[in-house]
């Protein structure tokens, strides 16, 4: 028997409707990058077996005490020899040098999440110099993987008083456009920054007709807010 | 080249051990065997994208970078699932976080009747003109539901959640997502059909 009730019978057409309305298929694009991100996962779980977390819990405690052991025994050294501060100032400038050598070889690895370290070993160093700053603009602009991209923005963003910093990331607005969560982000900070050099990039990408219609939205709200 | 050999592996996998049950699954990604989040992969990211494209009401880009960033979650958070209830509730839950998330980032600036339309030069699946300006009307119509009215009824039309799993990622009582569904089509109706005959 034929539901008369009016509520139903809407219910029922917009069921309907939602079922017989289809959505697009995935593009390639996203398979690729979950297989990426698939591949650099295994591979790192294989380099950091099983226990990896307790494990590395206890390595970083040993590694500490170590540091600190290590530490002590050197200033006692260094003062027993009356030795200036200057040595020790020196000492730890090779220490950074070597974490920055580190941090900018593994940047270069194929695997995302050593990348991702490396970045992150990097937006930790006190007193960041133009190679860092370099290394991590470089990478906002060309690294594939759109994460790791993600995490340079947010390493770079907390260097935005640098002038290298800010025009770098302005140009790298023009890079964008194949992640619009990056173009987004980056669109968000000068909004936030209020920085007018973005302007002129940002009012080009307007211009663009494949641009998603989100990003274009955000971008013509930043527009108007900066001129 | 390793993401062939996984993708071939994995396809494999699917296709001769169905049905595999997902939550033994999960649970070997949870203890280490991480290739196995291959195969719940592909038997989500459709839906999962279906969800998020009736959710940013037709936003492709943005909905197919929430499907990868469910899965780096998945991963992140695999020691988290327990196998007391679904794969399918525990990933959409991840999922509503996500769209939670993006409903934030564009609160501000975008009005409902903008987000429903289709960016332009977006290389067009659909053949007939006919579907293309019913897919336009009901992203439109969709826009114009409350956010949560739109979430509960797309998690609806999704294969493998019932009621209970929907209350539970939408954290309330079954009864009222009955109810909140059903109140949600009737408005989705009466607002298509006013937009069909303008």
């Amino acid at each position: 028997m034929e539901n008369t009730d009016p509520k139903r019978k809407e219910i029922e057409e917009a069921e309907r409707l939602l079922d017989q309305t289809p959505i697009p298929e995935l593009t390639e694009s996203l398979d690729r990058k979950f297989y990426d991100f698939l591949d650099a996962a295994i591979t790192t779980r294989d380099q950091f077996p099983q226990r990896s977390r307790t494990a590395l819990y206890w390595y970083a405690v040993a590694a500490g005490i170590a540091l600190f052991v290590m530490g002590w025994l050197g200033g006692s050294v260094l003062s027993t020899r009356n030795k200036s501060s200057v040595e020790i100032t020196g000492l730890s400038g090779e220490v950074r040098d070597l974490r920055e050598s580190l941090a900018l070889t593994m940047i270069q690895q194929p695997l995302p999440g050593k990348r991702i370290q490396a970045i992150n070993m990097l937006a930790d160093m006190k007193n960041p110099d133009d190679k860092i700053y370099a290394t991590l603009l470089s990478t906002l602009n060309h690294d594939p993987n759109d994460n790791v991209r993600l995490v340079a923005l947010e390493a770079l963003a907390k260097h935005v008083e640098n002038d290298q910093v800010m025009a770098g990331m302005v140009e790298a607005i023009g890079q964008q456009q194949t992640s619009p969560v990056v173009l987004l982000r980056l669109t968000e900070l000068m909004a936030l920054l209020g920085e007018k050099r973005a302007l002129p990039m940002l009012k080009s990408i307007l211009e663009k007709p494949d641009l998603n219609y989100n990003i274009k939205t955000q971008i013509y709200e930043t527009v108007q807010g900066l001129s | 080249m390793i993401f062939v050999q996984h993708r071939a592996r994995i396809i494999l996998t699917v296709q001769t051990k169905r049905p595999v049950d997902e939550i033994q699954l999960m649970i070997q990604v949870s203890q280490g065997d991480l290739a196995k989040l291959g195969i719940l992969y592909e038997r989500y990211k459709q839906s999962l994208f279906g969800y998020f494209y009736r959710v940013t009401c037709g936003d492709h880009a943005f909905s197919e970078d929430m499907v990868h960033q469910v899965f780096v979650r998945v991963l992140k958070y695999r020691s988290s699932f327990k196998g007391t209830g679904s794969f399918a509730k525990w990933v959409f839950h991840i999922a509503h976080h996500i769209a939670v998330d993006y409903s934030k980032s564009f609160r501000h600036y975008a009005g409902p009747d903008s987000l429903a339309i289709k960016p332009s030069g977006e290389p067009d699946p659909y053949k007939s003109l006919e579907q293309q300006e019913k897919i336009i009307l009901l992203n439109r119509a969709l826009s114009r539901l409350k956010e949560d009215d739109r979430e509960a009824v797309t998690l609806a039309k999704i294969q493998g959640l019932k009621y209970q799993d929907i209350a539970a990622i939408l954290d309330t009582t079954e009864g009222a997502v009955r109810v909140k569904i059903h109140r949600a089509l009737i408005e989705l109706k009466k607002i298509y059909s006013h937009l069909e005959s303008t």
